[in-house]
């Protein structure tokens, strides 16, 4: 019966570290996106600027 | 006694495992999860900034602005329209009684809504009081309708006091460079040698002095492409091609066709305003587009051209 107990108990913390694991490998889950016009001017990079420039017709 | 090896067997199991659980865990972020992270970065939201035409005149164009508002008018309003008329009637009321104006804009359904008319009535009463206007696009508590408002106080000195006017778009935060293009525009077509003075100064990055250009050759040839050609002369010799795309766009915007036929009499800048034309085609007849950028010879022009189509 004490065997069955542990064996039990094995069972599930390998479950459980299994699970943990799996979730450890996930990759994190991606940041908000914040659109351009919500961001301070430091927060754009040069490309993103000139993209959204760009398309609005304020470069070439 | 007998199952103590194996509960030293599960122990070790269980130890074993956690360690790996952690132990990735740990190893994780200088490895992995920097390399997934960096995609998403650089990924954004389009966006379109507000007004770049700036704050129309009370009382002109279309719409619930057209008429003399009140009060009355306004609560007579179903739910659907109420907004825009407490907007409407904030611009009306901005100039002569900024407080009032706030007072209506704080009527407003939405905080948002809000923020953008605190940003209408600064640029309203800015040729009045700057200290006033600026108070007010301090106060806004978001980012994108603070940059706002200080991009509309620019837009409202534009053709009075140039550089105050240009000064402001150190605060219109995302929008700094489009205040920059579009205050320059506006300022060339009253005062051409103060834009002109301003944009050969160089200031900022290449972005920042590209758009300058830019913009007074693209506000120019909203009124005439001839005239904007001839600014651009004036340009620093290097960013004369980015002029003369400018000067293409804001041509295609009246008359596409007509603004082909002045490009060609641009000489070796030909190309470079009919990349402008494309540009602007872009989102009206991108069949039209595809066939200018295809036929330019100008191969940098080309280039750029042709990936901006498929952009």
């Amino acid at each position: 019966m004490r065997r069955m107990v542990l064996a039990g108990a094995a069972i599930l913390a390998m479950a459980f570290a299994g699970v943990a694991t799996w979730q450890a490998l996930q990759p994190p889950p991606p940041p908000p996106v914040v659109p351009l016009d919500e961001r301070t001017f430091e927060q754009m990079t040069e490309k993103e600027r000139e993209d959204w420039m760009r398309t609005l017709g304020y470069v070439d | 006694m007998a199952s103590f090896p194996f509960s030293l067997l599960v122990l070790a199991c269980l130890t074993g495992l956690l360690g790996l659980r952690f132990g990735l865990e740990l190893g994780l972020p200088a490895t992995l999860a920097d390399s997934m992270e960096a995609p998403n970065e650089a990924s954004s939201a389009m966006a379109v900034p507000p007004k770049p035409g700036g704050l129309a005149p009370a009382g002109a164009g279309s719409g619930a602005g057209d008429a003399a508002l009140t009060t009355s008018i306004c609560e007579a309003m179903s739910s659907q329209l109420q907004d825009t008329c407490w907007q409407a009637l904030a611009r009306q009321t901005a100039a002569a009684d900024p407080e009032e104006a706030l007072r209506i804009c704080a009527r407003l359904g939405s905080a948002e809504l809000s923020y953008e008319c605190q940003a209408d009535v600064a640029e309203a009463v800015a040729p009045a009081s700057r200290a006033l206007a600026e108070e007010l696009c301090k106060g806004i508590p978001v980012v994108k309708w603070r940059g706002q408002c200080h991009f509309g106080i620019g837009l409202a000195l534009a053709e009075t006091d140039p550089e105050y006017a240009i000064a402001r778009c150190q605060d219109a935060e995302a929008f700094r460079t489009f205040c920059r293009h579009d205050v320059i525009g506006e300022m060339a077509m009253v005062n051409l040698p103060a834009a002109v003075e301003i944009c050969a100064r160089e200031e900022g990055d290449t972005l920042t002095r590209k758009t300058c250009w830019h913009g007074m050759g693209k506000y120019l040839a909203r009124r005439d492409m001839s005239e904007a050609a001839a600014s651009c002369s004036q340009a620093t010799s290097s960013w004369q091609p980015l002029c003369f795309h400018g000067v293409g766009w804001g041509g295609a915007e009246r008359d596409v066709d007509q603004a082909l036929a002045s490009c060609a009499s641009f000489g070796e800048y030909a190309d470079n305003c009919r990349h402008g034309v494309a540009n602007q085609l872009k989102r009206f007849d991108p069949t039209r587009q595809l066939a200018i950028c295809e036929a330019l010879q100008n191969s940098e022009a080309r280039t750029k051209c042709l990936a901006f189509v498929t952009q």
